[in-house]
């Protein structure tokens, strides 16, 4: 990729991780957000340098101050208990660009987002967890923590895999040869 | 679902929002650490005041405070219900039928807690609603600046923030007119959970079209006005400590040394 187009399109998905954190599908029980989709996207279509770079931008402008987490912004984000999910986005996009990069066989990817998907839940539980423990002083059951923070997010996270496979597909039927990560 | 474009900056020209973006941040990190250090709840509810002083004195209501802490309000009533019901100290109120007690050791750990959250809360948004995001950005830039010499990309860094500062609202707009337009042409976002998911494609595929070809300009633009990151860029604005910074400089020690001490 020439630098010019990374320095472009890495501020482009840590804006689009930004706006997809907005909009917002209404389904029972909670609401869910499109963010972790364009994590996905980005980790697909990026080199695992840049994606996991526009996620870091994601989080250092939402650390500064712009209220594009889903309760707000700043430096004070930190203290939220959903503040390792955030954290693991980096790690995620860096895996699946890793695992989808050179070797165009839908297997690879979807170990790739599987591995991805395995990384924002550990790190996010283990947030929660450590942030009832340290912060709220409180601890919580892991067993909980695993049950409210990961297994009850799985369905929405299939769906958006779907979603990030759908428009995966479609973006190299319309662009032939248009690759950025290879 | 345009907050972006108003961000929490408040425009002003109190001592605070002239002070460097540099100081406010080394001042907001130190403060936030030592908060992270402290066991006394009297001593956390003096500095409480003193933020809300800051926070007059930046010319801010102190609406703006509340509005901060607003976000994490469960949280902090959570923490404080979930440490006075959970003690095992001795029991002052026991609750009939629920089987649980109500404690007042507890009550205290859980309202330390509590206030510790809010003080945090309340320095860190001090910083957010004095500077500009852009200012933020040039202060962040400069600190980390030094860190080029093992390789960090500083410049890089800085000049990908604004263009993602300027992308946000950009974006926000053409989701929103997708969205528009996709209902003029009777798309509908309603139905049940795989209706409602397949229903955001229409939105999704043209944004992302959309938002490429736009990067790709950006780009095209950027490379025939042959921009570069091999030297140091100038800016018209240049950071420099005034006297005001200094003052912050020495101050912040004596006033944090209570915590260091006591805590």
């Amino acid at each position: 990729m020439p630098r010019s187009r990374s320095w472009t399109l890495i501020p482009l998905f840590a804006a689009l991780t930004a706006v997809g954190g907005f909009i917002r599908i209404p389904v029972q029980p909670a609401a869910f957000t499109l963010q972790t989709l364009f994590v996905y996207l980005a980790g697909s279509m990026l080199p695992a340098r840049s994606a996991a770079m526009s996620q870091i931008l994601f989080l250092a402008i939402g650390l500064a101050g712009l209220p594009i987490f889903a309760a707000g912004g700043g430096p004070g984000y930190i203290l939220q208990p959903t503040f390792g999910y955030l954290l693991s986005f980096p790690i995620a996009a860096w895996i699946i660009a890793k695992f989808s990069g050179r070797v165009r066989y839908w297997q690879s990817w979807i170990t790739g987002v599987i591995l991805a998907l395995v990384c924002i839940f550990s790190i996010g539980v283990c947030g929660m967890y450590f942030n009832f423990a340290h912060i709220a002083g409180k601890p919580i059951l892991l067993k909980h923590a695993i049950w409210s923070g990961a297994i009850l997010f799985i369905p929405a996270e299939i769906a958006k895999i779907t979603l990030a496979a759908i428009v995966l597909k479609r973006w190299r039927l319309s662009n032939p040869g248009e690759e950025f990560n290879a | 679902m345009m907050p972006i474009a108003i961000g929490q900056y408040i425009p002003g020209d109190s001592p605070i929002h002239l002070m460097d973006p540099r100081t406010k941040l080394i001042t907001v990190f130190a403060f936030m650490i030592s908060m992270l250090n402290f066991h006394e709840l009297p001593l956390l509810i003096i500095y409480s005041f003193f933020a809300l002083f800051i926070y007059r004195l930046a010319g801010l209501s102190l609406i703006f405070a509340w509005k901060s802490i607003r976000p994490l309000s469960i949280l902090i009533i959570f923490t404080i219900l979930i440490h006075s019901l959970g003690n095992s100290g001795s029991a002052s109120q026991h609750i009939p039928y629920l089987n649980i007690s109500f404690t007042r050791s507890g009550f205290f750990s859980g309202l330390f807690f509590g206030v510790r959250i809010i003080n945090l809360i309340m320095w860190a948004s001090l910083l957010t609603l004095t500077t500009a995001p852009m200012a933020i950005a040039d202060g962040i830039y400069r600190l980390i600046r030094p860190l080029k010499k093992i390789g960090l990309p500083a410049q890089d860094l800085a000049m990908m923030i604004s263009i993602a500062l300027r992308f946000i609202p950009i974006l926000f707009e053409e989701a929103l007119r997708i969205h528009k337009a996709q209902r003029a042409r009777g798309a509908s976002f309603s139905g049940n959970i795989i209706q409602r998911a397949r229903s955001i494609l229409p939105l999704l595929i043209p944004l992302f079209i959309a938002t490429f070809r736009r990067a790709n300009e950006l780009a095209i633009a950027m490379e025939a006005r042959c921009y570069h990151s091999e030297h140091p860029r100038t800016s018209y604005y240049t950071l420099s400590f005034a006297k005001l910074d200094i003052i912050v400089f020495i101050s912040m020690p004596a006033i944090l040394a209570p915590i260091w001490i006591l805590g």
